[in-house]
């Protein structure tokens, strides 16, 4: 037999042997799965009626407030099921009744417990370990969490920062941006982080949202975290970062300046209505109707024909906002010859319940 | 017949077989490749946090998110699903929901159901659509908007949903299916972890037939008791948990599922929407954002994450199922061919060589070359002018490593994610995985074969769907 026609019948042959070798190891499989399974349910339902006992006692101590009842029942069941079900449960409570369930859990081994788990557990039990170590202030958490920020999972890093703050033992903000590391930065829940900062760390958001070579998204989380705060010594920044080259920067900071809604910012919002960016136009023009800017009556009216239709939406919300002047002006452009403006002024008239 | 011809037939007898053979192998290959991707995938994704936790985690910066759903005669199914999705637990989302001119009475349930009335929404003509009738809203719940338009098709009410919803992103689900309460939360995760680069993601499709449902909630998950729609979950193992997880993983997912995928509108928007009239809408729509941001030389990435659930009824009949599969041949070989200038096209990257390519073996020659090998392959063997290595080779590739690869899907299933709530399913879906592959999967091809000749007749017909309703199961 030519040797290219043994080659070709030996591989049809191997074709057929290798089939039915993986075909049999992945039936050979399955039947060890399905009897791993009936163990692993049996070992399921013994968790559940576990789980069932923890959540009877801590109601019960709820209502009495037994706490060595509760203690002789924690100490019968894994901790693995405690720091789950445990603290599902007490993410129903606050005040008083939650820091009493807190104070027993921490007699117990759990606080080692959980901090071994942000350590060595799977991504998921780490992240949930650095949100559950608030409940244990001390130097052993903090000390654990500052260790976590150094963890191979962004979302790990984050948790941890934000439990960190929770306990008052946050680093310096630019330390655990760098910690976090780039990635981690793209992460809504920054804001998160940023939104739980006290205020008297708000200068340190504010280093952040002034960092010219800062990505967009970070400086633009911590403006709306500062906006958030109330804090009126911030709105000249607010004013200067609204005239930003970055368009989200600047879209972030006029939110931030109709938030705080002080009419001191007028000219800066006035001044934003003209943006070639439509998203800075956009919050220019709900920025200037939550602050009832009297003068954007104008320049609102005209944005009722902009080219994007979130902002002539904005504009025509705002124009009602702004009161009397604005309502008129809507209503002489939905009575003018047809056109975008008069378009979108009709339809923010008759927007609602239809007579 | 003389020696001349006799060897002539050989020779050409010989050639095709390994053609086919060679096709064969290619396809297995793939999929084999898929499945050790989808392996480290799985591997690599962190395990799953409870709903619970992802509200604490969550609740305060999950984006807001418009459900669209087109519906389209669905009036069986319309009121329990609508209910199921005003109770979703996601803190900011509406519920627009499209009647695509249905001619039952679809329209009439929802009004009844939730006391609609005639609400005056502006909203951006940006998307083009068939006239908008009427716009409803539900004083029982801020949340609900239902849209009343003159029938377009699924794509065409899509649109018209996309143009009326508000939100930086939006959900497609079919009027016929039932998510699972947390399944906005789950799959807003990468819009939240990522915002910036998060384009689009998709969930898992589970079939709900026989599985017990109460007040628009799947409440017991139980297999089928129907052949057809027991094969279909196997079906749905394979193509949701081991070949979007793969294609995923490299940021080459070519398909989200129109019953169930997340969208950010501004993309969606810039792309024009899905296409009007295409029978695969979802595939053509997510080629369509692969190509707006590779031509735009953007960074994105559109996800798969198996967590988030949305139920949906299988067909339990031959002839609905074939009208099914036929369309999604169609719906593949319309979207190949409208963007075959992507195929093997550098500036595409991933997407132009292996999404393409891979559409192109698996939904392509796939179904034909397969068909050939089923008439040919034994007839060859039995006339004499094949061997039997030949034959044993394909029915290797057609059977045995078939089992294979959804047996092997179904071990990922149990290893990582154990959805399935018994022992004793997990011993009927390994049987249904072997049986399928002998008799269903050749069916299958026969359909999408006529789905072919469908294509190249032009034939643009949806075809029914019958629905039994999820009220009556279980």
């Amino acid at each position: 037999m030519p040797s290219a026609l043994r080659f070709g019948s030996d591989m049809l042959f191997y074709v057929w042997t290798l089939s039915i070798v993986i075909g049999s190891i992945a039936l050979a499989t399955m039947v060890v799965l399905v009897v791993l399974r009936v163990f692993h349910e049996r070992g399921r339902a013994r968790d559940t009626i576990l789980r069932g006992e923890l959540m009877t006692s801590l109601i019960r101590f709820s209502e009495d407030g037994d706490r060595q009842s509760l203690m002789a029942v924690l100490e019968e069941i894994p901790d693995a099921i405690v720091a789950d079900s445990g603290f599902e449960f007490l993410s129903l409570l606050r005040g008083g009744e939650r820091h009493r369930i807190e104070q027993v859990f921490a007699e117990t081994g759990l606080p080692d417990f959980v901090r071994r788990r942000l350590r060595k557990g799977n991504e998921a039990e780490r992240i949930h370990s650095a949100e559950m170590l608030t409940a244990f202030p001390g130097t052993g958490s903090v000390d654990a969490l500052l260790d976590a920020l150094g963890d191979r999972s962004r979302e790990a890093r984050i948790a941890a920062a934000i439990s960190l703050n929770a306990l008052g033992a946050l680093p310096p903000l630019q330390t655990v941006l760098e910690r976090i590391g780039p990635k981690g930065l793209r992460s809504r829940r920054l804001i998160d982080l940023f939104e739980s900062l006290p205020a008297d760390r708000g200068d340190e958001l504010l280093g952040n949202a002034l960092k010219a070579d800062g990505t967009p998204f970070v400086r633009a989380a911590a403006i709306e975290a500062l906006s958030l705060s109330g804090d009126y010594r911030f709105l000249s920044a607010m004013e200067r970062l609204a005239r930003d080259p970055s368009p989200e920067v600047a879209a972030a900071a006029l939110r931030a300046i109709g938030r705080f809604g002080h009419p001191t910012a007028s000219e800066t919002v006035l001044a934003a209505l003209g943006s070639t960016d439509w998203e800075v136009r956009k919050e220019a023009a709900e920025a200037a109707g939550r602050i009832g800017i009297a003068e954007a009556v104008e320049p609102l009216t005209s944005l009722l024909g902009d080219g994007e239709w979130a902002v002539r939406y904005a504009a025509g919300k705002s124009l009602k906002e702004i009161g009397t002047a604005g309502m008129e002006a809507l209503q002489r452009t939905a009575m003018e010859e047809t056109s975008r403006s008069q378009r979108t002024a009709s339809l923010i008239l008759s927007e609602g319940l239809a007579a | 017949m003389t020696d001349s011809w006799r060897q002539m037939l050989i020779e050409v007898a010989s050639v095709t077989a390994w053609t086919v053979i060679v096709f064969g192998l290619i396809q297995t290959t793939v999929y084999l490749l898929q499945l050790v991707v989808a392996a480290y995938a799985l591997s690599k994704r962190p395990p799953v946090a409870r709903s619970g936790l992802l509200w604490h985690r969550y609740g305060d910066i999950a984006p807001p998110i418009s459900l669209i759903v087109p519906a389209y005669n669905e009036q069986i199914n319309i009121v329990e699903s609508v209910h199921s999705m005003l109770a979703l637990e996601y803190p900011a989302y509406e519920v627009i929901v499209v009647n695509d001119g249905s001619k039952d009475e679809t329209l009439k349930r929802l009004i009844d159901a939730f006391e609609l009335l005639a609400f005056r929404r502006p909203y951006e003509e940006t998307l083009k659509h068939e006239p908008i009738r009427a716009i409803y809203a539900s004083p029982r719940s801020d949340r609900l908007f239902v849209v009343d338009k003159s029938n377009g098709g699924k794509a065409d009410a899509q649109n018209a949903g996309i143009n009326v919803s508000r939100a930086p992103i939006f959900c497609v689900i079919d009027g016929d299916s039932i998510l699972e309460p947390d399944a906005l939360l789950r799959a807003v995760q990468p819009f939240i972890e990522d915002p910036e680069r998060t384009i689009a993601v998709g969930g898992t499709i589970r079939i709900a037939n026989n599985s017990t449902i109460e007040s628009g909630r799947v409440k017991t998950v139980r297999l089928p008791t129907r052949i057809l729609p027991l094969f279909q979950v196997v079906e749905y193992l394979r193509a949701f948990l081991m070949a979007r997880l793969a294609w995923s993983r490299i940021n080459t997912l070519m398909l989200v599922s129109g019953a169930f995928g997340v969208f950010r509108r501004r993309e969606a928007v810039a792309v024009g929407g899905f296409t009007k009239g295409s029978m695969g809408e979802d595939l053509d729509f997510v080629i369509k954002l692969h190509r707006h941001m590779l031509d735009n030389k953007r960074d994105y990435r559109i996800e798969f994450i198996p967590e988030p659930v949305c139920w949906t009824e299988a067909p339990e009949t031959l002839a609905v199922l074939a009208r099914q599969r036929s369309r999604w041949q169609r719906g593949a070989l319309e979207a190949f061919f409208r963007y075959r200038g992507m195929l093997f096209k550098p500036r595409y990257g991933r997407v132009g060589f292996l999404g393409f390519g891979h559409i192109l073996i698996v939904d392509v020659l796939g179904p034909v070359m397969e068909v050939l090998g089923y008439v040919l392959m034994p007839l060859f063997w039995l006339t004499g002018v094949l061997s039997t290595e030949h034959l044993l080779a394909y029915t290797a590739l057609v059977f045995v490593y078939g089992v294979f690869v959804s047996v092997a899907s179904l071990i990922l299933e149990e290893l990582e994610l154990k959805r399935f709530p018994r022992p004793r399913d997990l011993a009927i879906l390994t049987l249904a995985a072997v049986a399928e592959n002998f008799g269903y999967r050749q069916l299958n091809n026969f359909w999408r074969v006529k789905g072919y000749w469908q294509y190249l007749r032009a034939d643009n017909n949806w075809g029914e769907m019958t629905r039994t309703g999820f009220s009556k199961q279980g």
